[in-house]
């Protein structure tokens, strides 16, 4: 695993200003699996929330003056897939597959959207844009062992799903 | 929970309904009924109520089972008491018929049994609104083609009830100028909840979705299709209005009926024009036979509104007889065996794939069917309507009788192509061993889930 990559945003905050966009662009630049180690004149807790759904860890120690340092690490994608639970959503991680079916005649997104959860292992999370409800899926999901929520977006012209791998049958 | 599974004794019903289509337009061939007898003579009643009731409303009802919720995105609630009232429904229809057959003077019917079919027909349209309805309240939004079932399940119930009061006149048990004004008035009441109220606001309604769920068009929504929903309503109301002056003071007032005539105008219109909306905002550039068909239906539906305007201005049964006719067979007809033929393909291909999916390879839905042999068939069918509607109003019987012959000659030939997709005759060879499902009793046992 490389070094992890260092920013001290003190600077930013002692001069009144906003660190979260350099926080993000740091974040973005992270090569895969590598940790990210941040300076703070705060506990950045709100920052905890916002990296453990981009699938980090953190660990927060606080320094002598009053500042802060806080160490995220990159979760294993098989840990967290297996830490989130079926019935909480917001444990989920990330979607690691997308589909876009929203110009996909029924019954197609539906075998699109089961094609792909078979190849996914069980923990994972599929992303499925639609234009309606898929109302004849949901049984097929429910037998098969996955979970899923799922709504309209502001316009009500797409639904929005997401799918958790269940065990495999 | 928010799903929809396949509706179990949906095919029973569409297969009562293809029944009875083609023992009407059997009838209407041999020369039984219009034109042959008179517009309200017991042999033609013998075929409108066939056609309304056996064919369209079995089509409707059986169609709402399995539509309402994908819809509303509930499960049918009662869903058990959906064949109770299929044999309600077929049961009354027989009394009914029994009781016209009576009226015209067979020997062994009376027309007693009128208010028998009619009470009968009460009860099964009762059950059969009763799960809609209950349907419609697990929703948590009502979209606007809901509004329109809803709307729609009402008129079904008025007319039942209208019916039945006329049948009680018609077998005597109702007598006095009450009775004299309900015939003289209420038959055309009876005719405007049903066919108006009931089977096209429904057919309106489902349509809306189903059409821009098979072209891939977003959904009508706005000020355009509050139009159709808003005329629609004020077109019932005035034949409500009418119904209550009916009753309280056996009289007819012509400019309420003028009103509501004007309202279901302005709803045919709007209607119209949302469905050439979708059509050309469709994102599916090529366009499925069902859907090719569908617009015969809608052009149907302009031209049956057009006739039925100048009949009802010209007064002549000729003309009233022949845009009935249209509208009937041409509009709500060819729409429904238009989305027959894409219907139980569909609903076969989830029975028999729904399990496999994404584990196996599955065919298209569009493999069930061959469209090639029945495009011509929907031609043919839409051409006869227009050609046996040209000859009734020319008043040449003979002329009529064969367009109703290559009618029912098409049906015919599609009821065979919905036979080969529930056998799966026409599937590709890679599939050809896949399991068949029954051809129209209910599905077995649906997947338990634990």
């Amino acid at each position: 695993m490389s070094d992890a990559l260092e920013l001290d945003v003190r600077p930013i905050l002692r001069n009144g200003g906003e660190p979260f966009g350099a926080i993000m662009a740091a974040v973005n630049s992270l090569a895969p699996g590598q940790s990210f180690k941040l300076f703070a004149t705060f506990k950045p807790v709100p920052l905890f929330r916002v990296m453990e759904t981009k699938g980090f860890g953190y660990e927060a120690s606080p320094l002598e003056d009053g500042d802060w340092q806080v160490v995220f690490t990159p979760v294993g994608e098989a840990e967290r897939a297996a830490l989130s639970s079926p019935e909480n959503p917001d444990s989920w991680g990330d979607p690691t597959h997308y589909l876009d079916c929203t110009d996909l005649d029924a019954p197609q997104p539906m075998v699109e959207i089961l094609g792909r959860l078979e190849t996914m292992d069980e923990g994972h999370v599929l992303f499925a844009l639609l234009g309606r409800e898929p109302v004849f899926l949901f049984p097929e999901l429910q037998a098969r062992g996955h979970a899923w929520v799922g709504d309209f977006d502001e316009t009500g012209d797409a639904y929005r799903l997401m799918v958790r791998v269940g065990v495999r049958k | 929970m928010q799903m929809a599974t396949i509706s179990r004794w949906t095919l029973a019903y569409f297969g009562c309904a293809l029944v009875a289509l083609v023992a009407a337009l059997a009838l209407l061939v041999s020369g039984f009924g219009f034109p042959s007898d008179g517009l309200a003579a017991p042999r033609t009643l013998i075929v409108v109520h066939l056609l309304a009731i056996g064919w369209l409303t079995l089509l409707m009802l059986g169609a709402l089972f399995q539509f309402l919720p994908v819809l509303v995105g509930r499960e049918l609630a009662h869903a058990r008491l959906t064949p109770l009232a299929l044999v309600l429904v077929v049961s009354g229809l027989l009394f009914l018929l029994s009781g016209f057959a009576g009226l015209d003077g067979w020997d062994g019917f009376a027309s007693e049994m009128l208010p028998v079919g009619g009470l009968l027909l009460i009860s099964g349209f009762g059950v059969a609104a009763f799960v809609l309805f209950a349907t419609l309240l697990r929703a948590e939004t009502l979209p606007l083609p809901a509004a329109f079932v809803a709307v729609a399940l009402m008129s079904v119930l008025v007319t039942a009830l209208i019916g039945e009061t006329l049948a009680g006149a018609l077998a005597g048990l109702v007598g006095g100028e009450f009775s004299v004004a309900l015939v003289t008035h209420g038959v055309s009441l009876h005719a405007g909840f049903g066919l108006g109220g009931w089977l096209t606001l429904a057919a309106m309604g489902v349509s809306y979705r189903l059409v821009s769920m098979f072209l891939i068009a977003p959904e009508r929504k706005g000020a355009w299709p509050m139009l159709v929903f808003g005329s629609a309503f004020v077109a019932l109301a005035g034949l409500c209005m009418a119904l209550g002056l009916l009753l309280a003071l056996n009289t007819s007032l012509p400019i309420v009926l003028v009103v509501a005539g004007i309202a279901a105008a302005v709803t045919v219109v709007a209607y119209l024009g949302d469905i050439a909306v979708l059509y050309r905002a469709r994102r599916r550039k090529a366009v499925e036979l069902h859907m090719l068909s569908a617009l015969g239906a809608f052009g149907m539906l302009a031209l049956g509104a057009v006739m039925l305007g100048f009949g009802l201005w010209q007064g002549t049964e000729a003309a009233i007889g022949a845009a009935v006719y249209v509208l009937v067979l041409g509009w709500l007809s060819g729409l429904g065996l238009a989305m027959l033929y894409k219907i139980i393909p569909f609903l076969t291909w989830l029975e028999c794939f729904a399990p496999v999916m994404g584990r196996k390879p599955t065919p298209r839905v569009q493999d069930l069917v061959a469209e090639g042999r029945a495009r011509i068939w929907f031609g043919v069918y839409f051409a006869a309507i227009v050609v046996g509607a040209l000859a009734l109003l020319a008043e040449m019987p003979l002329a009529t009788r064969a367009a109703m012959g290559l009618q029912l000659v098409s049906v015919l030939f599609l009821i065979g192509q919905f036979y080969r997709a529930r056998r799966l005759i026409d599937l590709p060879s890679p599939w050809q061993g896949q399991e068949r499902p029954r051809l129209f009793l209910p599905a077995r046992e649906p997947r338990r889930f634990i």
